[in-house]
Order: C-alpha cells, then sequence, then structure tokens
C-alpha cells in the first residue's frame, strides 16, 4: 500500500509543479517596446490552467477512483506487482519530466506565443499518454491480495 | 414614576433624531466626486470623437486626408489596414477606415496615468487602434475617430480593453494633432 501512496504523492507532487510553472509566468516579466510586462496577463490565467488540468486530470482522476475502486485481479504475485510499481514509476517520472520541460520552456526561450507553447506541451502529453495511462491504471486498479506484503 | 417616564421619552426622541441626522448628514459629509469621463456620451473609451481639419480641395482630397492619418499613426507604430490607399476612389467625399493594433509609447503611457483615467494602464502592453469616418466638403473634413485600447502578456496576443475602462478621447487627441500637424504645411503651400 505504501507504494501505492507514494506514486499517488508523486502524480500530485508533478501536478503542483505544472500549475507552479504556469503561475510564475503570471509573475516573470519581460521586456517588450522598451516597458517591462509579465509573459501573461492575470485573464488568460483559465486557459492556461484549464490547459494543465487536461493534461493531468485524466491520469490524477483515475487514480483517485482506484483508491475507491479496484476492478482488475490482482498481480500474480509480489515480484509481478514490484515489476508493475517500478514500470508505473519509471513511466510516470519520463512523462513528466517531459512535460514540465515543455511547460517551462516559455520561461527560457520567449518564441512565439505562450499559447501555442502550452497548447504544444499539451500535444505532447496526448501523444506519450500511452507510457502512463495502462501501467498506472492497471497497477493503481488491481486488487491487492489479503496479506501480501507490498514493501 | 411621571418624571421616569417624561426623561425615557426624551432619551429615545433624542436618540431618534440623532439616528436621523446622521442619515441626513451621511450623503452630505461626503465631498462631491469629481468624475472627470462622461459615463455616457461621445469621448469616453470606444466613443467617437468628433472634429473638423481643413484639407487642400482638389481631386485627391481623400487620399490626402487619409495619408495624413497614416503619417499621424506612425507615433502609435499603427497604420491603416482599411481601406487599401492603392484602391481608395480619389473623389470619395465619404471614407470609413480603421487601424491595426499599434504599440503604446511608454511616455504617453505615463501621460495616461496622470491624467486620472477610469483604469491605470499598468503590468501589461498597451496597444491602441482607431477607426473612424471622415466626409469631405469643398476644403472641410468633417471626422469621427474612435480609439480602442488592447492589452497583452509579454508572450499573448492583444485582448481588447472594456470601453468603459479607459478614456479614448486622450489618444485622439494625439492622432488628430499629428493629423493637423501634417495638413497644416500642405494647406500653406502655394
Amino acid at each position: 500500500m505504501r507504494q501505492r501512496k507514494t506514486l499517488t504523492c508523486i502524480w500530485f507532487a508533478f501536478f503542483l509543479g505544472a500549475l507552479l510553472i504556469v503561475e510564475l509566468y503570471f509573475w516573470h516579466t519581460v521586456e517588450v517596446g522598451g516597458q517591462r510586462a509579465p509573459i501573461a496577463l492575470s485573464s488568460g490565467r483559465a486557459a492556461i490552467y484549464g490547459t494543465v488540468i487536461s493534461i493531468y486530470g485524466p491520469i490524477i482522476g483515475a487514480i483517485i477512483a482506484f483508491w475507491f475502486a479496484r476492478p482488475f485481479k490482482p498481480a500474480p504475485s509480489g515480484a509481478h506487482d514490484a515489476f508493475r510499481y517500478k514500470l508505473a514509476l519509471g513511466s510516470t517520472a519520463l512523462f513528466n519530466v517531459v512535460v514540465l520541460a515543455m511547460l517551462a520552456r516559455y520561461h527560457f526561450a520567449q518564441a512565439g506565443m505562450l499559447e501555442d507553447a502550452t497548447a504544444s506541451a499539451k500535444t505532447m502529453a496526448w501523444a506519450l499518454a500511452f507510457l502512463i495511462t495502462w501501467p498506472n491504471y492497471f497497477y493503481f486498479g488491481s486488487k491487492i491480495p489479503q496479506g501480501r506484503n507490498e514493501g | 414614576m411621571r418624571h421616569l417616564a417624561l426623561v425615557g421619552f426624551f432619551l429615545s426622541a433624542a436618540i431618534a433624531l440623532s439616528a436621523c441626522g446622521s442619515i441626513d448628514r451621511q450623503p452630505g459629509a461626503l465631498p462631491d466626486l469629481v468624475v472627470p469621463y462622461r459615463s455616457e456620451g461621445a469621448g469616453l473609451g470606444g466613443g467617437p470623437v468628433i472634429g473638423t481639419a481643413v484639407v487642400p480641395a482638389g481631386k485627391s482630397a481623400a487620399f490626402h486626408m487619409l495619408a495624413s492619418i497614416s503619417t499621424a499613426l506612425e507615433r502609435f507604430r499603427a497604420s491603416v489596414i482599411e481601406p487599401d490607399p492603392l484602391k481608395l476612389d480619389a473623389v470619395a467625399d465619404e471614407v470609413s477606415w480603421r487601424s491595426d493594433v499599434g504599440l503604446v509609447p511608454v511616455g504617453l503611457i505615463d501621460l495616461y496615468n496622470g491624467s486620472l483615467p477610469p483604469r491605470r494602464l499598468a503590468n501589461a502592453v498597451f496597444g491602441v487602434s482607431f477607426n473612424g469616418r471622415y466626409v469631405l466638403r469643398d476644403n472641410e473634413c468633417r471626422f469621427w475617430i474612435s480609439a480602442h485600447l488592447w492589452e497583452r502578456g509579454g508572450g499573448q496576443g492583444w485582448s481588447r480593453i472594456n470601453d468603459q475602462d479607459f478614456d479614448g478621447r486622450f489618444f485622439v487627441k494625439y492622432l488628430v494633432s499629428d493629423v493637423n500637424a501634417s495638413l497644416v504645411p500642405t494647406r500653406r503651400a502655394p
């Protein structure tokens, strides 16, 4: 159970990290036409946050749901379960590093529009969804046999 | 007992009177607000500013006026996008035009903020666009010009500011001044 809790916390940490990265766009100022202005105005907050939520919503929503119902059969053994955990952990880390890098890119190179940068992060996230969807869904959705020590 | 009743009556009357007095005083106690901008009518926000200019009489007056407007828009780094000056009917006596969005210079923002506007311009990049119409009669040009204010972040596109939140006359004033300035030398030419 501890591994599942850890992985859930990791997901929430990356989600908060992503929100923090986009929040900084409303505070990070750049010079345009001789005047300093934040990269994004508050009026655009809903749209930018919406993009982040659309990336993380489906997977975090499913993880939360699997804490209440586990529809899948348990792993055949503890070793299988441990491997599933490593697979879910590795794919989660890879996915989130890519998505956070894409979201943060505009802080360092202001080329084009921020909206395009966040849209491309979303496109990349959806393209990489295969990495995280099934490993996490099956890991969190599998029943845990009574007495199995998860480590 | 009767004295007590009398005292009670006067006390309650005094409290009631003082309460009424405080209600009456409230509006009078506040100084009249000086509102520098009219909430309706010409000049506020995108409302039109109306004026006249003297243009050289002749077949090219419509073009001449549009050229002067184009020159005046340079202050805002904007340009006329409609109508196409090269396709303008030279004998047109009525022309509607509009500009793209140009950056408001920093110095102008400071001046604007100093004029007690409805909303201070800060923490954003500001742009202004104009649209207008002019009617030519002999060598007199009657014009209507409206300003629209835009804002954006460093990485965003323009979004239009509500017309109630700025004073368009401030920006039109500069445009009209520049239009007149570019017309005067031509008018005095032999």
